[in-house]
């Protein structure tokens, strides 16, 4: 039998001069900003004499300056190298795998299709932006210290919140999905690689492009509409809508792409003896999120489009004058948005049921229960868009139809929950740093869910919509669900991803200061919505003074609790370098049954399983090796 | 304290790959499920991207706002339009009879093969043609902003496929004379094509019925 190997020719090997001038993501940042001026050029030259909106008359271009991020994220994916394998392609040549996944720090800053690179570079690339948002949170509450705003102002308040909403609901939509199951779905289910390397790399660039496109919205004026980009406000925005608009768009794509791999891959790249009944529950997570995003995702690609030619072409989708209608955005965009939610959720639920078992010695109670219950929320989650409606555009007698599925949607996660305390009963649980986030994810999570009911309730909406309420209600159930048990993730998979521990008091003290100040900052907005303040508005009532001032303090500790894992993330994998051990958690699941770091192609024969995968009581359900090549 | 089973040593099951260790290529059948299944999930992305046309045609003509769904000019045109969809239809069944002749190693099925190519870029030539001819344009009220819209995001979606199409015609007409050597990280990829084409056509198939009930609620309500 020919074979192969698995490293290509040695990074040291080529001269330098050969390795800045490929394609590599200096090439990349050359040609994307070609792109960029080229599409500029372009837009102002097709608008010339034509009567699109707001050309001239404000000196803005919106068809240039969408054509120009288009010409930039081309030319950025054309210098990384994107477009080499499809035009060989269409030259007949045949079709092959692997590209550069070579060693060395190089294949972090380029095209590699090794799904472990592609993990970590997602992790780092998020993070970088995770931090941004976070930054525009901080300075929100700067601006929330005072009734009378002072520090930024009204507009820029604005395109701060619109900023923070979409940088964390966008990049958020891949924070487990990109870093943690393109680097462990494939171990875990014993494949060597996922269905398409080339796809799954392509989902990383484009959301970092998407990202350093939304950071350019300052720019451009920023935007005036929050994360939801509603009509007729976008219509009517300068063009920092634009950034808005090709941001979500990029997003969405690379949602829909990521979704699509998974979903190959889970379906067709199980190791012999992996049954639907055996797949790891994170797994199956990532299943039900997958089937989301590949579903709804080009729903809100669609919905920005029309978006964008509203705003250069002039077409009237949204435009009442010309037979549009704003209600068609709202709709269009929750039926993305709502499942959107399910998209940032349904990940936490999988990690934290994945890591129960290993911290309480148990198996997992309900395995069953809980995976329906994932897929019974991914269902439903279609089914309930219109309650985001209750107060404008929805028929009053479709209210009762939504009201009931929205409520509905609490039952399969409920069974979560259910799993979650069935497994930790008289469990001998193991308080370490990945748990602590678990159990802080059930805390903040069933306060979260709880007030959701409230929201779902047409009487109850109607008070409190719009308000700092439902601010409260989402930070719960997406910072409380879902960053949290990104942490728990972090902490628990980043010892198997680079070999080295964290340092395990720093990690501590992160958890207990984030715990108690992320409960500090977000319940007392409860109490601000009940009591009428408005989301977006940066002018408050005095009497709400006081109140904001201690959610301001709590934030900023929240703030520092971030920068301690950023130290202990220097200080731990940077200055200590303590090596990690190949299975510190004693975990029985495959990711850690390899070695540390994992090889580049994950296993030298594929695995068998003939057990369940959280049976605690039986020895490891990996069994014998089959024949090198059968799969993966 | 921990039971006796948790202290068995983990991690012997999975032998350890030292680095340089050679892995034999992957043989072409895991490729081959993969683009069957992911030919499917492209397919059900697809239908929603149109969904949102779909639900904005009836939307809109429904509220009919400021009664500027259809001003009276806005007409497309009937003939470039069944023009248009008998091209991808032609095109979407000779890609199936190029897929089925494959499968059975039919000589000569890259002829309905390149046929259907050529149909589906005939298809987006007669829309352009249309774009040109007709009396409206997208800022004529919903139904002109509607119209002009989804068919040109049709028309990409045709175009990448007829690309899909196209690759794996250049890739048979390649293996015919020159088959792919045993030096890459597949096993004798050229026995890809054919489950590759299989899932081409598929989805063709697909989006020539998504263009079907594209020209029924565009040019037929």
């Amino acid at each position: 039998m020919s074979t192969t190997t698995v490293s290509t020719t040695p990074k040291s090997a080529r001269p330098l001069w050969r390795r800045l001038i490929g394609f590599n993501l200096l090439s990349a940042v050359i040609l994307g900003i070609g792109g960029y001026y080229l599409g500029w050029w372009i837009g102002h030259l097709v608008s010339e004499g034509k009567s699109f909106e707001y050309t001239g008359a404000t000196n803005e271009n919106d068809a240039a300056l969408l054509l120009a991020y288009f010409g930039g994220v081309i030319g950025f994916l054309i210098g990384l190298g994107f477009a080499n394998y499809p035009v060989s392609r269409m030259l007949g040549r045949p079709a092959s795998l692997r590209e550069k996944e070579e060693e060395g720090i190089g294949r972090y800053f380029g095209l590699c299709t090794d799904h472990k690179v592609v993990g970590i570079q997602y992790l780092c690339g998020i993070g970088l932006f995770f931090f941004v948002g976070g930054l525009n949170a901080m300075l929100i509450r700067t601006e929330l210290l005072q009734s009378n705003p002072t520090f930024v102002g009204p507009n820029q308040y604005l395109s701060l919140v619109g900023e923070h909403g979409t940088m964390m609901m966008g990049m958020m939509t891949s924070g487990i999905l990109g870093p943690f199951a393109n680097y462990f779905v494939p171990i875990m289910i014993g494949a060597r690689r996922m269905a398409f390397p080339r796809i799954e790399a392509l989902t990383f660039w484009l959301l970092m492009a998407a990202g350093f496109i939304l950071t350019s919205t300052i720019f451009f004026g920023g935007f005036p509409t929050g994360w939801t980009g509603y009509e007729p406000l976008n219509d009517q925005a300068v063009m920092g809508m634009d950034s808005y608009i090709c941001f979500f768009a990029l997003v969405g794509l690379s949602m829909a792409l990521l979704g699509l791999n998974m979903l190959a891959t889970i379906i067709t790249m199980r190791a012999p003896g992996l049954s639907w009944s055996r797949l790891p529950i994170f797994v199956w997570s990532v299943f039900a999120t997958s089937v989301l995003m590949v579903l709804a995702a080009p729903m809100l690609v669609a919905t920005l489009l029309m978006a964008a030619l509203d705003r250069t072409i002039g077409t009237s989708f949204f435009i009442p004058g010309g037979g549009g209608s704003s209600y068609l955005f709202q709709n269009l965009f929750w039926f993305f948005g709502h499942p959107e939610v399910y998209i940032l959720a349904l990940p936490a639920f999988g990690i934290v049921l994945e890591l129960l078992p290993v911290f309480t010695r148990k198996p997992l109670w309900g395995y069953r229960l809980a995976v329906s219950g994932m897929l019974g929320v991914s269902l439903l989650s279609f089914f309930v868009w219109q309650h985001h409606l209750f107060v404008s555009g929805i028929n009053a007698d479709l209210r009762p139809f939504y009201m009931l599925s929205t409520e509905i949607i609490s039952v399969p996660t409920g069974f979560i929950f259910l799993c979650v305390m069935g497994t930790l009963w008289k469990a001998r649980t193991s308080f370490s740093v990945p748990m602590l986030f678990c159990l802080g994810w059930a805390f903040n999570f069933l306060i979260g869910g709880l007030s959701g009911v409230f929201l779902s309730d047409t009487p109850s909406d109607t008070d409190t919509h719009g308000s700092f309420f439902v601010m409260a209600h989402f930070h719960y159930t997406i910072m409380g669900g879902l960053i949290f048990t990104f942490f728990a993730a972090i902490y628990y998979w980043v010892p198997k991803m680079v070999g080295l521990n964290f340092n395990e008091k720093l990690a501590k003290t992160h958890f207990w200061l984030m715990f108690v100040s992320f409960n500090s900052t977000f319940l007392p907005l409860f109490v601000l919505g009940m009591e009428g303040m408005p989301r977006r508005v940066s002018f408050y009532e005095p009497k709400f003074h006081a109140l904001n001032v201690w959610v301001s303090v709590s934030a900023f500790v929240l703030g520092f609790s971030m920068l301690i894992f950023l130290f202990n993330t220097v200080y731990s994998l940077i200055f200590v370098r303590e090596r990690a051990a190949q299975n510190p958690w004693r975990s029985k699941s495959l990711e850690w049954q390899v070695p540390t770091p994992v090889p580049v192609n994950n296993f030298e024969q594929i695995p068998v399983f003939d057990a369940d995968p959280y049976d605690y009581g039986t020895p490891l359900a990996v069994g014998p090796a089959q024949p090198a090549g059968a799969g993966g | 304290m921990a039971l006796p089973h948790e202290e068995r040593p983990l991690g012997v099951q999975i032998p350890r790959v030292p680095p340089g260790t050679k892995i034999p290529p992957e043989p072409p059948d895991v490729g081959a499920r993969a683009l069957s299944v992911a030919a499917r999930l492209l397919a059900g992305a697809t239908t929603f991207f149109f969904l949102a046309f779909v639900f904005a045609y009836f939307y809109l003509r429904s509220l009919n706002v400021e009664h500027m769904w259809r001003p009276a000019h806005v007409k497309p045109s009937a003939g470039l339009g069944v023009a248009f969809i008998a091209c991808v239809a032609l095109s979407a069944v000779l890609a199936a009879l190029a897929g089925r002749g494959m499968k059975t190693r039919t000589p000569g099925w890259i002829r309905p093969a390149w046929g259907a190519v050529l149909l589906g870029l005939a298809a987006i030539a007669l829309q352009c043609v249309e774009y040109t001819v007709q009396k409206f344009g997208p800022t004529d009220g919903a139904f002109a902003s509607v119209f002009c819209t989804w068919t040109v995001f049709y028309l990409i979606a045709v175009l990448a496929t007829m690309y899909w199409l196209e690759t794996q015609v250049a890739s048979e007409m390649r293996a015919s004379r020159e088959p792919a050597g045993e030096d890459g990280d597949i096993k004798d990829p050229d026995r890809l094509i054919a489950p590759a084409l299989d899932a081409a056509v598929f989805y063709w198939s697909y989006l020539a019925g998504i263009g079907v009930i594209t020209y029924v609620i565009l040019y037929l309500l």
